[in-house]
């Protein structure tokens, strides 16, 4: 007679080895720091994480240019256990003057007659923010029942999507 | 080995968007850490002298670059012991 006895198996805990994954998801996202004027001082907190080594942050924000130029200072970053480390680059000197590093201009065809689309690419050395009005001028020679505007006698904004183009009229 | 080195940024750089006087300035720092950063560390720039921009304890910032989520990957494995008690008898 046979008195096997089925085998038993049993189960030790699992064991769980943990690293960081490299290719988690990077993310941006707004936050509230603390800005003080007479010390020039940003303190912000980070809500997630960074890896070491091979993760990096950037963290942005809007100052307002000093009204004239000025001697570029040296900003400092520091972290709790990291004492404040001199950040390489110069900023808020206000030394600049404002213009279009590089302005394009491109066209679509060159055909008598026919509808003729411009594209202007410019390069600023200054942001050009929301309800910033570009100017292009001295656009003569155009046949005026083209684009159906008639005549351009005064000033008006031409919707062409994507973009707003303002004409300016001549004197 | 294990050499420990202090807590540092390897990569800590400052740039703006316009050097032009008397205009809003976009600043970008850049950082990048030899240690791991947790979630919560307060980071403080300081120095920045001569902006205009006053006082603001709700001051805006843009932060780009971090984990979305500290994930783990989770490796597993389990140990299968098999206690044979088999008897044979005839």
């Amino acid at each position: 007679m046979c008195s096997c006895k089925h085998p038993t198996s049993r189960y030790l805990p699992k064991i769980f080895f943990e690293q960081h994954n490299p290719y988690a998801p990077t993310r941006t996202g707004e936050r509230l720091g603390k800005w003080t004027q007479s010390t020039g001082t940003l303190i912000v907190t980070l809500q997630q994480t960074i890896l070491p080594q091979t993760g990096s942050v950037d963290i942005s924000f809007i100052l307002r240019n000093a009204a004239a130029a000025q001697a570029s200072p040296a900003p400092k970053v520091g972290m709790v256990g990291v004492p404040p480390q001199a950040l390489v680059g110069s900023v808020l000197s206000s030394g600049g003057t404002a213009s279009l590093g590089s302005v394009v201009v491109e066209e679509s065809g060159n055909v008598v007659k026919q509808e003729n689309t411009l594209t202007f690419r410019f390069k600023a050395n200054m942001p050009i923010m929301q309800d910033a009005i570009i100017i292009i001028s001295g656009l003569t020679g155009r046949q005026e029942a083209c684009a159906n505007e008639g005549i351009v006698a005064a000033d008006f904004t031409k919707t062409l999507p994507p973009k707003e183009i303002k004409f300016v009229g001549s004197a | 080995m294990l050499a420990s080195n202090a807590p540092g940024f390897i990569v800590k750089t400052i740039s703006e968007s316009t050097d032009i006087a008397d205009q809003d300035n976009i600043m970008t720092v850049k950082l990048r850490t030899n240690f791991l950063v947790r979630d919560g560390s307060t980071v403080t720039v300081s120095a920045l002298m001569g902006s205009q921009s006053a006082d603001n304890t709700t001051f805006a910032v843009i932060i780009s670059g971090e984990i979305g989520e500290f994930r783990f990957q989770r490796f597993s494995f389990c140990a299968v012991i098999l206690f044979g008690s088999n008897t044979v008898s005839s």
